[in-house]
């Protein structure tokens, strides 16, 4: 009795100790290709970080880039400065499109090996409400009802910024209900009607297709002009990239999405 | 027996060294961030960033939210825990799972989840703010809720199998000397469970303070109205990184504090 439970025991701890002993040179081997195949760097995609006002321009550059010269992008959104941050911090990046200059020279300042930059865009910030006007807004100056819900950038990232321009401009004390992280996140709460208003990028409102109606635009224009530049090492790649941008084939799609040549 | 303790208690226990070794790597796995965030602290600029408008703001929304989402949690998670634990009905483990997938779910889908049903234009949200023009998002309520979402699962697992542990036979004597069962629940059952039940508060209070996805997600970002020590950190991050270290700060220390001084008194015994 006693020694049958002993010898089971032993083969269940055999059983584990094998099982484990495979796990184990399962992760070693994968760990070899995976160490293996970021070796060769002649494939690696080139890292784009790009505003997330650029989600559907760049997301569409991205991919005629790709079909047409067989470069592989890999892109990362985010508010311009969540991605300043993260460059500091000294993530794996070649390329840097953000939303403003001063954060593109903050990035710069702070981290050695920035290429020259280029103006590649500009945009502009205006008053955008769901297509059907839930709150009946007519102008910004509706947005000092405190009884509307209203949404913009945080002050942290460049339409924060322009916001607070917009609102001095027009010498209203807007009412605010949500200062968000970045331009996507008030985008989406427009659309899923949780704001009856809020300050977006006219590319914003070219980008959602009709979801979204432009109210307002300020006179003279509140706007932003996009920079790009290649961060070290300069991969030809990576300079292949922001030629296509800055090139008529970019310039194109990013005036499809609203955008304005520089 | 008794010999054999007394020869235990004498002789430290030795730990065998891949033992030590990996459970060295497991402390080292918590304690470097911290040190990290430690090295990081701008001491000089601790007590006007601490005294800032914004911390301020955020720690009293923070507390708020945070203590009425723990008691919320209480309120209805021991009922929902004791029924749990001491009945048995078709569809219970369903019930169970629900009520503690939040311990799992990623806190931004739980935020858009809550979003979707309670939002002003959600399916339940919808009809009640045309009904009562309430609208729970950008608003504390909305913190609240977000927050006993999060946190209300701890206080259910903790008390639930505080119930399980508990013998029957203390309630089912009071029950034998004629004792209502809401009085046996509140005079026995109680008191019985009192170490886990104060315990399972506590998780669910440190839980809701350190609340963010769901929060930002449902709530939005709002100082003074919905920005809470957390939000205020991931704002901070990209604007002023002394800020933001400076209020994480804030965070681990009023978290350790409390986990310190109430695991000798509730959870040792």
């Amino acid at each position: 009795m006693i020694d049958s439970g002993l010898r089971h025991a032993d083969g269940v701890g055999g059983t584990i100790a094998a099982t484990l002993h495979r796990v184990v040179a399962a992760f070693a081997v994968l760990g070899v290709i995976w160490i293996a195949s970021s070796c060769g760097s002649s494939d690696e995609p080139v890292d784009v970080f790009a505003a997330a006002s650029l989600v559907d321009a760049f997301g569409e550059i991205a991919s005629v880039f790709t079909a047409e010269s067989g470069i592989e992008v890999r892109l990362n959104f985010a508010g311009s400065s969540i991605l300043r941050e993260q460059i500091l911090d000294g993530a794996s990046v070649d390329v840097f499109a953000s939303a403003n200059p001063a954060v593109m020279e903050d990035a710069a300042a702070g981290r050695a090996g920035f290429g020259p930059r280029a103006t590649m865009a500009v945009n502009e910030l205006v008053l955008a409400v769901p297509a059907d006007n839930p709150g009946n807004v007519n102008s910004v100056q509706d947005l000092a009802d405190p009884g509307l819900f209203v949404g913009v950038c945080a002050a942290s990232v460049p339409c924060g910024d322009l916001a607070h321009d917009y609102f001095d401009q027009a010498g209203v004390s807007a009412s605010v209900d949500t200062f968000e992280p970045d331009v996507r996140f008030v985008v989406s709460r427009l659309i899923d009607e949780e704001l009856d208003a809020g300050m977006v990028y006219r590319s914003d409102v070219v980008a959602t297709n009709g979801a979204l109606t432009m109210i307002e635009r300020a006179d003279p224009p509140v706007v932003t002009s996009y920079p790009i530049a290649v961060v070290e090492p300069a991969r030809d790649d990576a300079q292949a990239f922001v030629d296509f941008v800055l090139g008529d084939a970019g310039q194109a799609i990013l005036e499809r999405w609203g955008f304005v040549a520089p | 027996m008794g010999i054999r303790r007394s020869v235990k208690a004498r002789r430290p226990t030795r730990v065998p060294g891949p033992l030590l070794t990996l459970g060295v790597v497991g402390v080292l796995v918590f304690a470097l961030p911290f040190l990290g965030l430690l090295f990081r602290v701008p001491w000089s600029r601790l007590g006007s960033i601490a005294t800032s408008a914004v911390v301020v703001d955020a720690l009293w929304l923070s507390l708020l939210s945070s203590v009425a989402a723990a008691v919320i949690s209480a309120l209805l998670g021991v009922p929902l825990a004791w029924i749990l634990a001491r009945t048995d009905f078709p569809g219970r483990s369903f019930v169970r799972a629900i009520v503690t997938l939040p311990m799992v779910l990623p806190p931004v889908v739980g935020g858009a989840a809550l979003l979707f049903a309670f939002g002003r234009n959600g399916t339940f949200g919808g009809p009640l703010a045309d009904a009562t023009s309430f609208v729970l998002p950008f608003s504390i309520w909305g913190v609240i809720l977000a927050n006993v979402f999060v946190a209300m699962p701890f206080l259910i697992v903790t008390v639930e199998g505080a119930f399980r542990n508990l013998d029957p036979r203390f309630e089912e004597a009071a029950s034998t000397y004629g004792a209502r069962p809401l009085d046996v629940f509140r005079r026995v059952t109680l008191p019985m469970i009192r170490p886990s039940l104060l315990a399972g508060i506590v998780l669910a209070w440190a839980r809701a303070l350190g609340e963010f996805g769901a929060t930002i997600t449902f709530a939005g970002n709002l100082p003074e109205r919905t920005q809470t020590l957390p939000l205020a950190v991931f704002v901070e991050l990209q604007r002023d990184r002394d800020s933001a270290v400076a209020i994480s700060l804030i965070l681990v220390v009023v978290s350790l504090v409390v986990l310190v001084a109430l695991r000798d008194r509730w959870w040792q015994r």
